[in-house]
């Protein structure tokens, strides 16, 4: 313990004396301070918000990212290049301690780099507020939303059943398969389950880890048919397991957009419910469209901007402790630029993480017919490859937490600690137990 | 007989290039063995394979053929560690730590509890004479200022085998002398001393026993004494004749020898003649710059 | 300035840059991805051709700022900190003529780099000019010359020892260029549409030719000439600060060049520090010309003239800056 805490300690001061610490520092403040002068924003509290959370504390992640790339990479890979490590491991030092404590200083570093531009960005957003509109407006945006989604519809059992209704009367001739038609019943199925006519009601399901408490929401996206002035009535209900109308509202709507409806008194205890709405207009073609996918959401308020910022950057320092693993790896094994470039290459990939699993979902990466057998061939291995890297990389795929934090959403316990435990900390491991396996099988000490 | 602190069983090592193909024969059939308490010496021109061979002994490279024990076990064990002081040919140390601080990291990874750390780390100072450095940054020291501080760092943990990897280079002659005291006095109290230098005249002053590499290979070895003697020669030394007697001593050898024999005065060697008009001028002006007259062995190195 | 000694450093450095494994990595990489582009671009609604051009553009000013500024780190600053200078500045050389000579040598393999990607943006931007389709016999002849130039530098360190890194960079320039010279003379792209730089349209003859875009040369020349000043920068930068600093400085430098317009071209009308910031940062807008590009129009040869004018001028600039810091600079030997 004595060794590792004087090896953690130790190369947090040669961070800090060097200087990179300097440099990034400077240009942190410069970033954090000055960028959100230099921006306009589009006069509006949300607008602010969005600006200091998305570019400044985006761009202060950048920087604090590239910084940790350099010092993981540099952590061993420096030693080396000076013939340092020859004497350091010439003394009673496992070379994992030295591998570990080193990682642990960087991480400490980035963290509270990290934790620092956070808290500069809160500083700035509290001095908007003061600048910008009401307090309850400020109260309404710096609070963050817990979203709660409704049970995915199973459209292929839906195509199939429509399928299997128009057999029934008689629209389809036998002779035309069901696998002809499955594009098309795919598509009504999808309509119908996202569109309700006047007279009739749409449900979606609700099953929930815990009770509904507290203030809840419920936030609709819709189009409508038709151009018309006039409202359209409809109604809002929560029925528990057995059917039972628990609670109900009546509501109109004009035009389209985006409706807030308060559940109120909210319905207590309730893990599994249906939430329905049910069109009132007598009139079939009055037609109200909810959006696919989010178009409608339960909203509950979970707790306050700042905390979940903060939660956002516990997050994204779990990704930069991932990131000081792989450059302390690759700096275990190759020069300082080299590991830096493999580091780096690896970071991009991950951020095209996205991309991959387009192409291995589409199966091809190219636009058109491959013109011979051996592009073909080449597009298939690219394929191979990126199936290969795709379990590495979507563990680290979190999506983007200060585009959530920016929007208000909640960075749900699943998401945090879900991450850091359960996709971070296996990755780690896994990349510490091959870091130091190389680590302990190189030679350090050139021919002289 | 006590087991051998080191040793190293028809040792070889080759550098290769990408393709695996021989680039360098560093060592090749080294085997050699050191007792408890003496100081061995390992010599040869640059490129010999002396500090390669001793990355070898410290676990930094990895060997193509032999072996090596190290207090009777592979030098890789890091438990080994604790009982070696090593001091590299190359003294990169920290240069943003003054001296405490350094010699105070290489203590803490030697797990010696922090006050006996403070006590070793004066002692230390004193004994390599740079307890007046104070706040001074290692990068602003001389090379042998540097030099003090690396065998300082490799004493830290009172060991039972010294390795040095040209010690003396860097030193001025006062330094030299000052070192090869150490060594001697390292010797006297039972530690192993591992020399590797190709400044002969002072490994000569020290060795017990050495050993000389040549491309990588043993080409002599044993006790200094017995490798150095010329066979049928002898030398006499004779104080304060007058010349009478001289020339009375040279008829009686011409006689019984059948040809007059060379009489010459004795010559003091450079270094004794340069540390007796040093210390005299000490003596005459007061302390230089830079460094000062060391003390005697810490009192740790028992 | 003597030729002897300013020649042997200008070789020096030449010699000495490609021989970073990182600089071999990094230009591999970027020329590799400029060429990939046309069929990993999807889903871009006829755009395919500005797309790929904006891109590698981009990529051709962003790689020569990343292999600028270690490149002059390494070649400068590692000789100030390793203590090799004084050894250098014994020899009858002066310090200015130390200098221009790091900063040739920097630009020469800049140049090399800056080359290849011109090249490989021309090639890369006949194969998207298909539309729905990748004119292959464009881009297949890219990936065969990076891949000849590290299989002969394989087998010239396995025959003669050479070292691999820097053979390897070399030979992708010549291959590289084979490579160019060999696709002019191609004339089809196949089926299909073509972009004209935005108007597409259907040739009933199925197999037409597609045009070899030389405005990209102008425009990559004008991006080198910017890349030009940013490599000065790198070089004063290398002066006192590693690589991490100078690359961070030199990237803020690169930022705000971006938004020197946005940032101050308004207040510059009022105040007078704006004015003078205004005018000493570099302005990056008028090098990027890919825009100009767009909709089938053209670079005049006659903006070469005073962009080039005012790249030299301001590199001139931060050049004598740096001679005349290190003239004063007490040197470690």
């Amino acid at each position: 313990m004595t060794a590792f805490k004087a090896i953690l300690i130790h190369h947090l001061r040669a961070m800090l004396r060097e200087k990179v610490a300097l440099c990034m520092l400077l240009l942190l403040a410069g970033l954090l301070m000055l960028l959100p002068s230099s921006l306009r924003d589009d006069g509006s509290l949300d607008g602010a918000l969005r600006l200091q959370t998305q570019y400044s504390m985006g761009l202060a992640t950048v920087l604090v990212a590239f910084m940790t790339l350099w010092c993981s990479a540099s952590a061993i890979s420096a030693d080396v290049a000076n013939k340092r490590l020859q004497h350091i491991l010439s003394l009673p030092l496992r070379r994992s301690i030295l591998w570990l404590g080193r990682w642990t200083a960087v991480i400490l570093l980035s963290s509270t780099l990290l934790f620092i531009s956070a808290g500069v960005t809160l500083f700035r957003i509290h001095r908007s507020v003061q600048r910008y509109s009401s307090q309850k407006e400020a109260a309404t945006l710096l609070r963050a939303r817990h979203l709660l989604f409704p049970e995915a519809r199973d459209y292929d059992q839906l195509a199939k059943e429509f399928i299997e209704i128009e057999r029934l009367k008689g629209s389809v001739p036998d002779e035309v398969s069901d696998e002809s038609l499955m594009q098309d019943a795919l598509a009504m199925a999808q309509a119908q389950s996202t569109s309700v006519r006047g007279g009739d009601s749409l449900d979606w399901n609700f099953q929930l880890e815990r009770p509904l408490r507290g203030i809840l929401h419920i936030e609709a996206t819709f189009d409508r048919s038709g151009i018309s002035a006039r409202q359209l009535p409809g109604s809002w209900q929560i029925l528990d397991e057995r059917g039972q109308e628990r609670w109900a509202s009546e509501e109109q709507v004009s035009g389209s957009g985006q409706v807030f409806i308060p559940v109120d008194p909210i319905p207590a205890d309730l893990t599994q419910f249906t939430l329905r709405y049910r069109n009132l207009s007598p009139d079939p073609a009055q037609v109200l469209f909810f959006q696919p996918g989010n178009g409608v959401r339960l909203v509950q308020p979970a707790g306050s901007f700042t905390w979940n910022l903060l939660r956002a950057t516990l997050l994204l320092c779990g990704l930069l402790a991932l990131l000081a693993a792989l450059g302390m790896s690759a700096g275990a094994l190759f020069s300082l630029p080299v590991a830096c470039y493999v580091t780096a290459m690896l970071l991009l990939l991950e951020l095209a993480s996205g991309t991959l699993e387009r192409a291995v979902s589409e199966g091809s990466t190219l636009v058109g017919d491959a013109p011979n057998q051996w592009v073909e061939r080449l597009d298939q291995l690219t394929i191979g490859t990126y199936k290969l890297l795709l379990p590495i990389l979507q563990p680290l795929n979190i999506g983007n937490p200060l585009a959530q934090v920016a929007e208000g959403i909640w960075i749900s316990n699943r998401l945090l600690w879900g991450s850091l435990f359960l996709r971070f900390t296996p990755l780690f491991c896994l990349l510490a137990l091959i870091g130091i396996l190389l680590f302990s099988r190189r030679e350090v000490a050139s021919q002289s | 007989m006590s087991d051998p602190i080191l040793s190293t069983e028809d040792l070889g090592k080759t550098f290769r290039d990408f393709w695996r193909r021989p680039r360098a024969r560093a060592v090749d059939s080294l085997s050699l063995s050191l007792e408890p308490g003496e100081v061995y010496g390992l010599l040869g021109p640059n490129g010999s394979g002396k500090s390669t061979s001793i990355k070898l002994i410290l676990g930094l490279l990895h060997p193509d053929k032999g072996r090596i024990r190290v207090f009777g076990k592979s030098p890789r064990d890091v438990k080994v560690k604790h009982r070696i002081g090593y001091l590299p040919e190359e003294s990169n140390l920290y240069p943003y730590l003054d001296a405490r601080e350094s010699l105070r990291f290489t203590a803490a990874l030697f797990g010696i509890d922090p006050e006996e750390r403070e006590w070793r780390i004066t002692q230390l100072l004193e004994m390599v004479g740079l307890s007046h450095t104070g706040r001074r940054r290692i990068g602003e020291f001389s090379k042998g200022m540097a030099r003090r501080i690396g065998l300082a760092q490799a004493l830290i943990n009172d060991p039972d085998l010294v390795i040095l990897d040209e010690p003396t280079s860097g030193l001025d002659p006062l330094g030299t002398r000052q070192v090869k005291d150490i060594i001697r006095s390292l010797a006297e109290r039972g530690k192993t001393v591992l020399l590797s230098s190709h400044l002969l005249a002072d490994v000569e002053d020290v060795c017990d026993r050495i050993c000389i590499l040549y491309g990588g290979i043993v080409r002599a070895e044993g006790p200094i004494r017995e490798l150095l003697q010329v066979a049928n020669h002898l030398q006499l030394q004779l104080e304060d004749l007058d010349p009478e007697k001289r020339n009375q001593l040279l008829n009686l050898l011409e006689d019984m020898l059948g040809k007059r024999p060379q009489l010459e005065p004795s010559r003091k060697d450079l270094e004794t003649f340069f540390l007796e008009v040093v210390a005299k001028a000490r003596e005459d002006s007061g302390e230089a710059s830079g460094t000062r007259k060391e003390g005697e062995l810490a009192e740790f190195l028992v | 300035m003597k030729r002897g000694p300013f020649l042997s450093i200008t070789r020096l450095t030449l010699v000495e840059i490609p021989r970073q494994p990182a600089l071999l990595l990094l230009s591999s990489t970027l020329l590799l991805l400029m060429a990939s582009l046309p069929f990993l671009i999807t889903h871009s609604l006829g755009e395919t051709g500005k797309l790929q051009r904006d891109s590698n553009l981009a990529l051709l000013f962003l790689g020569s700022l990343l292999l600028a500024v270690p490149a002059a780190c390494g070649a400068l600053g590692s000789e100030l900190r390793k203590g090799r200078i004084g050894a250098l500045l014994s020899k009858p050389l002066s310090r200015s003529s130390f200098l221009m000579a790091k900063f040739l040598g920097v630009a020469g393999v800049l140049l090399a780099f800056q080359i290849m990607a011109i090249q490989v943006t021309i090639m890369s931007d006949r194969a998207s000019a298909i539309e729905f389709g990748v004119g292959w016999k464009f881009i297949v002849p890219i990936f065969v010359a990076a891949l000849l130039a590290y299989v002969v530098a394989a087998l010239l360190n396995f025959a003669t020892r050479r070292p691999f890194v820097s053979s390897a960079f070399w030979l992708l320039l010549l291959f590289m260029s084979c490579a160019f010279i060999y696709t002019l003379f191609l004339e089809g792209g196949g089926d299909g549409m073509i972009d004209h730089g935005g108007h597409s349209h259907v040739d009933p003859a199925g197999v037409q030719a597609i045009p070899v875009r030389w405005d990209l040369l102008i425009a990559g020349i004008l991006l080198s000439l910017a890349a030009l000043m940013l490599q000065a920068l790198a070089l004063l930068c290398a002066l006192k600060l590693p690589t991490l600093p100078a690359l961070s400085l030199c990237s803020g430098f690169f930022l705000l060049g971006l938004m020197s317009d946005y940032l101050l071209a308004e207040r510059a009308e009022q105040m007078l520090w704006a004015k003078v910031l205004h005018g000493i940062l570099p302005n990056w807008q008028h090098f990027w010309m890919a825009d100009a590009l767009t909709g089938g129009g053209s670079i005049p040869l006659s903006y070469l003239l005073p962009a080039t004018f005012y790249a030299l001028c301001w590199a001139g600039g931060i050049l004598l800056l740096a001679m005349a810091f290190f003239e004063r600079m007490e040197l470690q030997a």
